[in-house]
């Protein structure tokens, strides 16, 4: 949701959150890309507030992308939800260019989502390795990342072979994909790795290009 | 060199009915004067044909059946006055505030914007009857003729250059407004229109009533000429109401506070301007209990009532009299004034109207008025403090952010972020970890061994420690009150259910301040 949030917002177009327990994190958000000026969050502390502010934003239109995060809302009070509340939504967002996405524990559109999403978390990346799960830690080695699997459940798409969100190029011939993500610190190293290469690449062409 | 002067007809009636439309068809007089002496000061055509006449006393003029009675009220007058002015402000730049219900101009060249004089005269008039004035406009080459032309004829009136003097001859000489002893001097002479004043031989005239004989005798003749008094344009936009009963409910309010809107949008637009910010204050009718002082010996000594105020501003100024009023609506429903509202202000900050350039490849956004409405609405659900944008701020504290109000401002959408023009579109940020964040942060028991979490229990789940990494220690704010230390731990815990086992990364803080451990939130 975060990359989704950020692709938008760096698109120029104002983006909409309803988080349904309050448990956005702002300076993650702006560290992953997210302009947060662009973002209207919404602060809400259970599901009613927010789906009566959701529907005020939907039928408000105008926005890019609207979030719905029920991720920490128990599955159960999320299934209470009644069908009708879904195809509300989805009528709102219809011939619209605005995208709607939810993010919940388990699925409660049903027929109404156009496109179903399973994301799992499979594997955290610690800089110790497994066998050494319960080896003394670091300053240095606080979570670098997870892996995850993300399965397309449910598509309108397809038919017309949809793209795969893996990140890392690789296609699966099933509607299964995996991706990483990875930790602040973790990134910030990979971006000095690259730099050191890319000075330690041209330095060398320099020298190259230098007569001796 | 053209003048155009505007006339309002029974002023003080008019400054009154502008607030009640529906004493327009209904006999009306205004009562002033020291309490309890009131005298009838004013009186429109249907009050005249009942028989009240001005100087009548009140208990007088309430024996007529079905007559409006009111006190005069000079702010509801000042504001009559404010925005008789703001109509002429909307056509010419050099208007002089002749007199309360009069005002002059100058109009020459502006055939060219606004057309002929006719349709200048046209304009005014209209625009005055949006802020609820019916007018009389006259135009013509001398300021005193265009003044006598329009108090003597709805207009508009033009009169030809050099013809001033015939259109002024057949009026009465009460129109030029001379002195009592004048008009008196004038009576007895057998003067009654100007065309008669006008034929006198002004050097026996000078001699006998002096200078304003003469200057009298200059306007009856058509070359009554003067410099203009130019007034100042203010920027101030206040409206007045007392009610005669104080009102409660809301349904109500809201009704009176669409009528102060729209006299309000009216002038501002008649001045080419918007709103930023509406300012209102509510006098309010002190409660029964209230009312008396208890505490003082004279029991009977009436408190003074209490007022209630209330601003809106928009990130956007707006002329929409229909949006204002559903924003105060949704305002005042969420904090409403604890008392019955006896009289109301609203005065209106202007700014300039925001015109953007559209562009077709630009990602469209909210409209501004609409998102306004809807943020409102929103707040009234979830708390005004609980919607915006975030604002991260400079400090080392976890979770350290502020809400702003959020503005989709069509101008930041021209200039896209410096990201997208750094990098190529195709290439998507790197994904990064999502943090969900318990607010407020949920206590904990952490069971340690050698320093080490290996159990974490919080609100009713228990989980292992698969993986713990830390502590990494943070302080700050020592500087202040509200010093702040932590030591944070990032915990893979396992959740052994009945079937099946599961685990999460989560983040746990111990506080050094509080000596507590603490549940901060969990990786997504």
């Amino acid at each position: 949701m975060q990359s989704a949030l950020a692709m938008r917002t760096q698109a120029a177009e104002a983006c909409a959150l309803v988080d349904a327990q309050d448990s956005f994190d702002p300076v993650g958000a702006q560290n992953a890309g997210v302009e947060l000026s662009r973002l209207l969050w919404v602060r809400c502390q259970g599901i009613d507030p927010a789906l009566r502010s959701l529907d005020l934003l939907l039928h408000g239109g105008g926005f890019g992308l609207v979030a719905l995060d029920l991720g920490d809302v128990p599955a159960k009070l999320v299934r209470q939800v009644q069908l009708n509340v879904w195809f509300r939504m989805r009528r709102a967002v219809e011939d619209t260019s605005t995208v709607f996405v939810v993010l919940a524990q388990e699925t409660n559109a049903k027929s109404c989502a156009s496109l179903v999403l399973r994301v799992e978390r499979e594997t955290t990346e610690w800089s110790l390795p497994k066998t050494q799960a319960h080896a003394e830690h670091t300053l240095s080695c606080l979570v670098d990342g997870s892996t995850h699997s993300a399965e397309m459940v449910r598509s309108f798409l397809w038919r017309k072979k949809p793209l795969y969100i893996d990140r890392t190029g690789s296609c699966e011939p099933a509607g299964t994909a995996h991706f990483q993500l990875i930790s602040d610190k973790k990134a910030e190293e990979e971006e000095l790795l690259e730099v050191e290469a890319a000075s330690a690449t041209e330095a060398s062409s320099k020298r190259i290009q230098s007569p001796i | 060199m053209a003048f155009c002067a505007i006339f309002v007809p029974d002023f003080l009636l008019q400054a009154v009915i502008r607030w009640e439309p529906a004493l327009r068809n209904q006999p009306l007089v205004l009562l002033d004067g020291p309490a309890p002496i009131f005298r009838v000061i004013a009186a429109n055509a249907q009050a005249r044909q009942l028989g009240i006449t001005l100087g009548l006393t009140k208990a007088a003029a309430a024996e007529f059946r079905g007559v409006q009675i009111q006190l005069r009220n000079q702010e509801k007058e000042a504001a009559a006055h404010a925005a008789l002015l703001d109509a002429a402000w909307s056509v010419s730049p050099r208007v002089e505030n002749t007199a309360i219900d009069l005002v002059t101009m100058d109009v020459a060249g502006l055939e060219t914007l606004f057309g002929s004089y006719e349709e200048i005269g046209s304009q005014l008039q209209s625009c005055c009857l949006e802020v609820g004035l019916h007018v009389h406009v006259a135009f013509s080459e001398s300021i005193e003729t265009a003044r006598i032309a329009a108090c003597a004829k709805p207009g508009p009136t033009i009169i030809p250059a050099g013809e001033e003097a015939q259109f002024v001859k057949p009026l009465p000489v009460d129109l030029l407004a001379p002195s009592e002893e004048l008009a008196e001097v004038l009576r007895n002479w057998g003067i009654a229109n100007c065309g008669a004043l006008a034929a006198l031989p002004v050097l026996s005239l000078s001699e006998c009533v002096g200078q304003e004989g003469v200057r009298l005798h200059a306007i009856a003749g058509g070359e009554g000429n003067r410099a203009l008094i130019l007034a100042e344009p203010t920027h101030t936009f206040e409206e007045f109401m007392e009610l005669d009963d104080a009102v409660e409910e809301l349904e109500p309010l809201s009704f009176l506070l669409g009528r102060l809107l729209d006299q309000l949008c009216a002038r501002v637009a008649a001045r080419v301007l918007s709103v930023r910010t509406v300012l209102l204050k509510f006098e309010l009718q002190p409660a029964f209990e209230e009312a008396f002082d208890t505490t003082q010996e004279n029991m009977r000594t009436k408190q003074r009532a209490g007022t209630f105020r209330c601003s809106l501003s928009l990130p956007r100024p707006t002329q929409d009299a229909k949006l204002l009023l559903k924003l105060l609506r949704l305002r005042l429903q969420d904090k409403p004034p604890n008392a019955p509202i006896q009289k109301m202000w609203m005065r209106a900050v202007t700014d300039r109207p925001r015109a953007v350039q559209g562009g077709l490849f630009l990602p469209t956004g909210p409209d501004p008025d609409n998102l306004e409405l809807t943020l409102a609405r929103i707040a009234s659900v979830v708390g005004e403090a609980n919607i915006g944008s975030a604002e991260v701020l400079d400090s080392h504290r976890p979770d350290a952010f502020r809400m702003r109000k959020f503005c989709s401002s069509p101008a930041d959408s021209l200039k896209p972020s410096a990201a997208i023009d750094d990098k190529p579109q195709t290439e998507s940020p790197q994904a990064k970890f999502g943090f969900r964040y318990y607010r407020p942060q949920l206590p904990a028991y952490v069971a340690l061994d050698q320093g080490r979490p290996i159990k974490v229990s919080w609100k009713g789940n228990t989980g292992k420690v698969l993986h713990a990494s830390g502590p990494w220690r943070l302080s700050g704010g020592w500087w202040e009150e509200n010093a702040w230390q932590e030591d944070a731990w990032e915990v893979e815990l396992s959740f052994a259910g009945k079937n099946t086992a599961s685990s999460a990364v989560y983040c746990i803080v111990f506080d050094a301040q509080q000596k507590k451990w603490f549940m901060r939130g969990s990786y997504d």
